[in-house]
């Protein structure tokens, strides 16, 4: 239903942000604004008492790179990375990004909102994920700035819990896989419903040295399968087809033990394991 | 809520509510015809606008966050030069585009070109995939935006 006198706040400062957030008690922070439009009421927006837009806030559009890593304020948006950072990324990061969706969108969504957006995860997350991406979090409610890094991992482990928080800088490392694959089903830029899925390995001879694969469920749960990876070191790509069926019943013995997966989830995310697999 | 918008480099002040759409305030409210409220999921891209010079779907936009930044529609286009040389090369491609898409692929083309001048396949496929409407088919749709890319560079008279 339509709110009336949502009140609005954009902030200078990191400073002013806490003030603002010490004074209201139910507030919404906006980055680039897509998640607002998962709420709506017939055509009408809902929005919460108080938004917050944080685009003036310096310290989230700062970009620092070393040579081991990339650093992004959490309000740059995914078309400025794309941009930026065409031939300094893996093609598969690039590649993910673009698929992430249509470019006017990619203008305003920002990378923070698609690793804080916990009603809709984001497509890029698995992708974040076998990068080893790292968040810089702070606790809105502290009376101290107090920013901290975590990894992906620790973050959306703990996200439910930790209350108000705001990511400030997003960290990437600058990894160059031997052979990766990044895979969405359904549309090019699906919304929701659909599997993404993202692998990187290295090989050594045509074999696997290390892998690392997650998939994100229709939006809702991440999965990293770890057992799985464990299982495939070693293993030639691209694998026979003598080895597929031994396959399958490994994946199926592992996936059966994740609670909440449908079956036609767990063999659609076999299918994509062993697309990966057979190097197509 | 009251606030100020610079649309089409005019000022102008508006008093509507605060859950209000861009999309909805440009087409609905202040009626510029060139921006269609179509969808609202940013998945047709009808009312594509720019921002401060960057494309953005505004049904993916409250209307208050257009506070402050330079917006541009079709209409802001529509004297100039570079607009009826993108319709010429529309035109020379028998491309005649419906008026749900056309306001938006324009604005979309002339954006791109006044950019870079050059059309990529890229930039191609990117005008094409954001708006998806099947009112033309693709081949003719990339022969009508090479050729408006060519009468915007000047090569054809």
């Amino acid at each position: 239903m339509i709110k009336k006198g949502t009140r609005f706040y954009t902030p200078d400062t990191l400073s002013e942000l806490k003030e603002i957030i010490y004074k209201e008690q139910e507030v919404k922070l906006l980055a680039g604004g897509t998640s607002l439009f998962r709420k709506i009421n017939g055509d009408t927006l809902v929005l919460p008492g108080v938004i917050i837009l944080l685009e003036n806030i310096p310290e989230l559009t700062k970009e620092n790179r070393t040579e081991r890593y990339f650093e992004f304020g959490s309000m740059i948006t995914i078309q400025n990375i794309i941009d930026n950072c065409k031939r300094n990324f893996a093609p598969v990061l690039i590649d993910a990004l673009e698929k992430n969706a249509p470019f006017p969108v990619r203008n305003i969504s920002t990378i923070g909102a698609a690793i804080a957006n916990n009603d809709i995860k984001s497509d890029l997350l698995p992708l974040f994920y076998v990068f080893n991406v790292k968040v810089e979090v702070i606790n809105l409610r502290d009376k101290k700035i107090k920013a901290r890094w975590e990894s992906l991992t620790q973050y959306l482990s703990t996200q439910d819990n930790r209350g108000l928080h705001l990511i400030t800088r997003v960290r990437i490392p600058l990894i160059n896989p031997a052979y990766y694959q990044y895979f969405k089903t359904g549309f090019k830029y699906n919304l929701f419903n659909e599997i993404s899925f993202a692998a990187i390995a290295d090989l050594e001879k045509g074999n696997i040295s290390s892998l690392s694969m997650a998939f994100n469920i229709n939006n809702k749960k991440i999965i990293r399968t770890k057992d799985i990876d464990a299982e495939l070191i070693g293993k030639h790509i691209p694998i026979g087809l003598k080895s597929r069926e031994a396959l399958i019943q490994t994946f199926n013995d592992n996936l059966n033990r994740i609670e909440g997966l449908e079956d036609y989830q767990k063999f659609q995310m076999i299918q994509i394991i062993l697309h990966f697999l057979e190097a197509f | 809520m009251k606030f100020n918008i610079d649309l089409n480099g005019k000022e102008y002040e508006v008093d509507v509510p605060s859950n209000l759409r861009l999309s909805q305030l440009l087409g609905m409210v202040m009626t510029r015809k060139s921006v269609k409220h179509n969808c609202g999921t940013g998945r047709c891209g009808y009312c594509l606008v720019l921002i401060d010079n960057t494309p953005i779907y505004s049904c993916l936009y409250p209307a208050y966050r257009a506070q402050g930044k330079k917006i541009i529609t079709l209409e802001a286009i529509l004297q100039k030069s570079e607009y009826s040389n993108i319709i010429k090369g529309f035109e020379l491609a028998n491309v005649d585009l419906c008026p749900n898409c056309a306001p938006a692929r324009i604005l979309l083309t002339y954006h791109q070109l006044e950019k870079n001048r050059e059309l990529t396949g890229e930039m191609i496929e990117n005008i094409i995939d954001t708006i998806t409407c099947d009112c033309t088919d693709v081949s003719s749709l990339k022969e009508a935006l090479y050729l408006a890319a060519n009468f915007y560079k000047g090569d054809f008279d």
